[in-house]
């Protein structure tokens, strides 16, 4: 399925996607990135795409965001790299990646077959190897967007993260910017004081749209070995456990910046999805849930039309930030 | 193919202490193959909230046999399973043990659980008129699942416990020491605890005979793409005993780099959970 699929197939499928849209529009526009509905799946939760591929129509994804890139492949963590806690997961994987160059030959042909946007995630370690990185992909044939992760430590600067400082956040984007000119979406790292700081510099710098939140910083021990549970020691915290935290900071950079934003953070149900659009979010990313569920994003898409026809909602826009308070 | 579905709960039934078997309904099911896994889900619960892998022990006519081990959460929850409830299935999933060669003898090396992958493959070897032998080992009695259905199936075994209850006294790699001094063409498998594994490929090693393990990481999708069930490998230059390993890291296919010496990380769901002993880099586990 999905593999080889025929340019008549994929116009088919696009076909009745867009008689299903007549009733119920979900289309979103982020950034200038025409999304068929505002369903993504989140960078690191879908592999690049192909590894999803027999489970699911990608056809029906408003967007996939692949696992984050470097210039260089990264071999990652050491094992263990997953451990499940209370109504979450935190993982260590430590952004492995294959790199640009493999990714620009050998991932992103597949990925092009489809009638999906593609976003592409991306890290550095330096302000230069950010851009070097978003050179590289704006030379490339069939990427829609870059999301920029600033949840990465500075190798110059005494490995800070770039997103936990507005003024290094402030200075990433701007050359970043210069560097590339697809749309710019930045995916903004909840592990820091005051969000809408960050959020604030970044829209100045030049970003088209925010993503959040990423991971949670965290960390597991067992009692028993007296051992911390990942090889890593710490990571990132996923899932319905981080909801509550991912809301609150989208709403507060919805009051902040006037940029379209992209809600993440333990999305597992449509409800879920629309309580981060009635908050301010255009768009949603499917992170976890991907792996409970392999369909669980384009359910998760189906559900978003259910509601809106329950409640006579006609676009997307109608109900972006639309929270009664 | 590989397919996911909702599927009903025929029986599951204790076997021991420890230990269930949970027989799943599973009509036109794909071809399994000796070594493949699922990653099973309670049906509408989101706590706990990954899915387990558990491997196939048997096929049956219009379904699998999944044989347990109660250790946490999940697998606690999973004894209240009842016939006529239902569970989701993803799989089967990940590599094999390689049949195609043939060999005289197969030794089968299980610790406890690690029983689950050999139950198809010794189905799977008597067509092919390979003889083979089951070393067994246990932390006692209790820990020995399955023992009776390989009683069944004619094949030769032998026991050890840590404690002595049933068999030789000690680690069932101390039987395996003592079936490689005698020569003879034949490869090995096995299935169990890190710790057992790394000492079966130490073995093996020395005795410088095939050996292959199946490897258990804990796992987020099962499907190679979170990345998270990575174990190290060597890296292509290493050779060992002169065999090239063909460990080839994927950013080598297209860059004209040298190939990479070093060890680099292959994931257990995706290019496992069968390894060759030799490929795995065991000081770093
Ligand atoms: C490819 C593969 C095949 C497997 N096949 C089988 C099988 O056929 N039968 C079977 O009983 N088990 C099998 N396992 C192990 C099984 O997946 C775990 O025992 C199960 O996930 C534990 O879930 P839990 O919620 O009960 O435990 P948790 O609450 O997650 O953990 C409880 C305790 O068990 C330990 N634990 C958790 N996961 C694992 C693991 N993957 N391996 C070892 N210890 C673990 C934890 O460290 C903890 O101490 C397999 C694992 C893999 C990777
Ligand atoms: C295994 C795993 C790997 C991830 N890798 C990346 C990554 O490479 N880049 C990134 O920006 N976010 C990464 N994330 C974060 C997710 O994209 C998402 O922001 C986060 O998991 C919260 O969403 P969720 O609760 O729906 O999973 C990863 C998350 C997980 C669980
Ligand atoms: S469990 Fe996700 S890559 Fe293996």
């Amino acid at each position: 399925m999905g593999r080889n699929i025929k340019k008549s197939q994929r116009v088919k499928v696009s076909e009745s996607q867009s008689k299903k849209q007549l009733q119920q529009d979900l289309s979103v526009n982020i950034a200038g990135i025409e999304l068929k509905n505002p369903v993504m799946t989140a960078s690191g939760t879908f592999g690049y795409g192909e590894e999803f591929a027999p489970y699911l129509d990608l056809n029906r994804l408003g967007a996939v965001a692949v696992k984050g890139l470097s210039l260089k492949p990264r071999q990652g963590n050491p094992p263990p790299r997953i451990v499940e806690t209370a109504a979450g997961m935190l993982n260590s994987i430590g952004l492995q990646n294959v790199g640009v160059e493999v990714f620009v030959e050998k991932k992103l042909p597949f990925l092009k077959k489809f009638d999906t946007k593609v976003i592409v995630n991306f890290f550095g370690d330096s302000i230069d190897e950010y851009c070097e990185v978003a050179k590289a992909l704006d030379a490339a044939e069939g990427i829609a967007g870059l999301e920029m992760n600033i949840s990465c430590p500075n190798k110059q600067e005494g490995w800070l993260e770039f997103g936990t400082n507005p003024e290094m956040t402030y200075r990433v984007i701007s050359a970043v910017r210069k560097s590339t000119k697809l749309p710019l979406i930045v995916k903004l790292s909840p592990n820091v004081t005051d969000i809408t700081l960050i959020a604030k510099a970044a829209a100045d710098a030049g970003a088209d749209a925010l993503s959040l939140i990423n991971t949670l910083s965290g960390m597991a021990v067992d009692a028993n070995t007296r051992r911390p549970k990942l090889g890593n020691i710490i990571g990132g915290l996923s899932g319905p456990a981080i909801k509550p935290v991912a809301l609150k900071m989208v709403w507060q950079v919805f009051k902040a910046v006037k940029l379209p934003l992209i809600g993440i953070g333990g999305i597992m149900t449509a409800e879920d999805a629309i309580e981060f659009m009635l908050v301010g979010a255009s768009a949603i990313q499917v992170g976890t849930a991907n792996f409970i569920d392999p369909q669980a994003s384009i359910k998760i898409s189906d559900g978003i039309g259910d509601y809106f026809k329950k409640n006579k909602i006609k676009s997307v826009k109608e109900i972006v930030g639309s929270l009664r308070v | 193919m590989t397919k996911r579905n909702r599927m009903k709960v025929l029986y599951n039934k204790q076997i021991l202490p420890d230990y269930y078997k949970l027989g799943i309904s599973w009509k036109d099911s794909p071809d399994i193959e000796p070594g493949q896994f699922v990653m099973l889900r309670l049906t509408g619960r989101i706590d706990p909230l990954l899915r387990r892998p558990f491997g196939i022990y048997k096929i049956l006519g219009q379904g699998i046999e999944i044989l347990y081990r109660v250790v946490g959460k999940g697998t606690r929850l999973m004894t209240d399973l009842k016939s006529g409830g239902t569970v989701d299935v993803l799989g089967p999933l990940g590599n094999n043990f390689p049949v195609d060669k043939h060999y005289k003898e197969i030794i089968m090396v299980a610790g406890g659980i690690g029983i689950v992958p050999f139950y198809t493959l010794v189905e799977k070897l008597k067509v092919k008129g390979s003889r083979s032998r089951l070393l067994f080992g246990g932390r006692g009695k209790d820990d020995l699942p399955g023992l009776e259905d390989f009683k069944k199936l004619g094949i030769d075994i032998s026991i050890s416990t840590d404690d002595g209850s049933v068999g030789k006294k000690g680690f069932v790699t101390k039987l395996l020491k003592k079936e490689l001094s005698k020569n003879g063409d034949y490869v090995i498998y096995a299935c169990g605890s890190k710790g057992m594994l790394k000492e079966v490929a130490r073995i093996t090693d020395e005795a410088d005979a095939p050996c292959y393990v199946s490897l258990d990481q804990a796992m987020a999708c099962g499907i190679g793409a979170c990345l998270g069930c990575a174990i190290k490998v060597r890296g292509a230059r290493l050779e060992v005993r002169g065999k090239d390993l063909k460990n080839i890291p994927e950013k080598y296919e297209t860059s004209n780099l040298k190939p990479q010496t070093s060890n680099f990380y292959k994931m257990v769901c995706k290019d496992g959970p069968v390894f060759d002993a030799k490929e795995i880099a065991w000081e770093e586990i």
